[in-house]
């Protein structure tokens, strides 16, 4: 073989393997990424790090089907202003739909690794797990989000919320409370309705 | 100083206390599905942040106290009833 063809076959060669990564999307050490695919709402509820008072977040996620979710997350600590903050995260599905989560909470400076399980109803896919790093009281949340251009008209008619974290006391320990609200689904919302 | 943060009525609380209070607020909803809710407290105004998620009749959310810079309460998961 020439080199001039030497070369050309080295290039054809480089080509390829990078159209058969662009095509399976594998990632190194990457196990059972697809079981995780598509957009997330997501809640995490503390003591993630430590502490007796609340930790919560909320936000977007969006899994790549690749051991990666990218998005943002709003919380914190009770007491604290909370911070919306870009969210990269890790997991891992290696074993019969359980795996494991890694995620840096915002204005925290070490990831939570929380255990997991996988829950599909057949149509939108649920993950929940609890921390393994940190005090097991804390918990993460995962359901799908539909694809769909939502809006105003999509939150309408009445709401029960279950909640935990601070309680109503406002010294930060621990409580919880049942909520009933009312979307009009023009923007507009009501509660003081049951009692 | 106690801080009321609930929208709408809290019938169980695990401090024991019981709220009666009647609120409105508005809401946006912009179109990946996140929502914000925003409300009037007795010492702030309050907003909430959250998701719409499965098939549109759940929400997951935080309640979180802005104006007075006193940091998150609690999660939510929130299903609708009718």
């Amino acid at each position: 073989m020439s080199n001039a063809s030497g070369k050309k076959c080295v290039a054809y060669m480089t080509v390829l393997f990078a159209l058969i990564g662009a095509t399976t999307g594998a990632s190194a050490g990457c196990v059972g990424g697809s079981s995780i695919k598509g957009s997330f709402g997501v809640t995490v509820n503390g003591p993630a790090v430590g502490g007796a008072t609340a930790q919560v977040y909320t936000g977007i996620l969006k899994a790549d089907g690749k051991c990666g979710l990218k998005g943002s997350l709003t919380g914190g600590t009770f007491g604290q202003p909370s911070v919306t903050q870009a969210v990269t995260a890790t997991y891992s599905v290696p074993n019969n739909e359980q795996g494991t989560v890694s995620i840096q909470l915002p204005g925290t400076n070490s990831p939570v690794v929380f255990d997991i399980g996988l829950i599909s109803d057949g149509k939108f896919g649920e993950v929940t797990g609890i921390a393994t790093n940190g005090p097991a009281l804390a918990t993460i949340d995962f359901v799908e989000i539909a694809k769909h251009a939502y809006g105003l008209a999509d939150l309408s008619g009445t709401y029960v919320a279950t909640c935990t974290g601070a309680g109503n006391d406002g010294s930060g320990g621990l409580g919880a409370e049942l909520v009933y609200f009312t979307f009009d689904g023009e923007g507009n919302i009501t509660g003081g309705f049951g009692l | 100083m106690a801080k009321e943060i609930s929208l709408g009525v809290s019938v169980s609380d695990s401090n024991g206390n019981f709220h009666s209070n009647t609120v409105a607020g508005t809401y946006s909803v912009d179109k990946t599905g996140a929502f914000a809710i925003q409300y009037p407290g007795q010492n702030s105004r309050y907003i909430v942040y959250g998701e719409i998620v499965s098939d549109g009749t759940e929400l997951r959310s935080v309640f979180i106290d802005t104006t007075s810079g006193f940091g998150p309460y609690r999660s939510c998961a929130i299903k609708k009833q009718s």
